[in-house]
């Protein structure tokens, strides 16, 4: 089983080398593409890198929503509704929703992708249950 | 430059989308057997052994611009898998998709462009 300190590791490791960005900059609470400045072949490269680096295959939609988010019950005119909210905390419970409850426009999704977001799901598929306070809750 | 329609047609949406030859040399080189196995469709997987680095680039920017002009929400490697591109002659392309489960239908057109180590696509869809 691997060890919190060492899942970190790995992901900032990871994250370093598909985004460039320095080790020390890479904290739970940066997002993805906010904070560290990834764009859309950068999500893909992380997945594909995560899976190497944790010997894991990560489906479709286990981490990004998928088709879900162009459900015309699930965004509307740019926003995401209710509905759309209840959707993405089932499939994705591993987002922090709470900020961007306040304004769900679907364009600021993406910065809800932090890294701690990815300690949450890798914690849960690799079977580690007690992330402490800086690392995964 | 862009393709002549005819009269009577409606610009319902334009997509811009520039990638780095570098970017995608590094993705490429580290993540080859991902990438034809679950990045391209099956169509694009059956030319992938002489997709050189330049036609990859230009796939990949032609899907984001695509996307883009489509105004969907969300694209994912489903999107990316979903989308046909077919190239037409010089730099210009066609673009068909059908986002999963939404019944919705896109067709549209493109180009080619490039500046130094950017490739680029614009996309457009007429209706």
């Amino acid at each position: 089983m691997i060890m919190e300190k060492e899942l970190f590791t790995k992901v900032q490791q990871t994250l370093a080398g598909a985004l460039g960005v320095d080790e020390a900059d890479i904290v739970p609470e940066a997002s993805l593409k906010r904070d560290l400045g990834a764009e859309s072949i950068d999500f893909i490269d992380i997945v594909f890198r995560l899976e190497k680096a944790f010997d894991l295959k990560i489906p479709a939609g286990d981490l990004f929503p998928s088709n879900l988010m162009n459900d015309e019950r699930f965004v509307k005119e740019g926003t995401v509704t209710a509905e759309g909210l209840a959707e993405l905390r089932a499939k994705l419970p591993y987002l922090e929703l709470d900020e961007f409850t306040k304004d769900p426009q679907i364009s600021k999704l993406a910065d809800c992708f932090t890294v701690r977001m990815l300690l949450r799901y890798l914690n849960d598929r690799l079977g580690k249950s007690s992330c402490s306070d800086q690392c995964c809750s | 430059m862009l393709l002549v329609k005819q009269k009577n047609t409606t610009l319902r949406g334009v997509g811009v989308d520039l990638v780095s030859r570098h970017r995608v040399k590094q993705f490429l080189s580290r993540h080859r057997d991902y990438v034809r196995d679950r990045f391209l469709n099956a169509s694009e997987r059956r030319s992938f052994k002489n997709l050189s680095l330049q036609a990859f680039a230009e796939l990949f920017a032609a899907k984001e611009a695509f996307f883009k002009a489509c105004g969907e929400s969300w694209m994912g490697l489903e999107g990316f898998q979903g989308m046909k591109i077919k190239r037409l002659r010089g730099d210009h392309f066609e673009m068909d998709w059908r986002p999963g489960h939404t019944g919705r239908h896109y067709h549209g057109e493109g180009h080619f462009f490039r500046s130094g180590d950017l490739v680029g696509a614009q996309a457009m869809i007429w209706g």
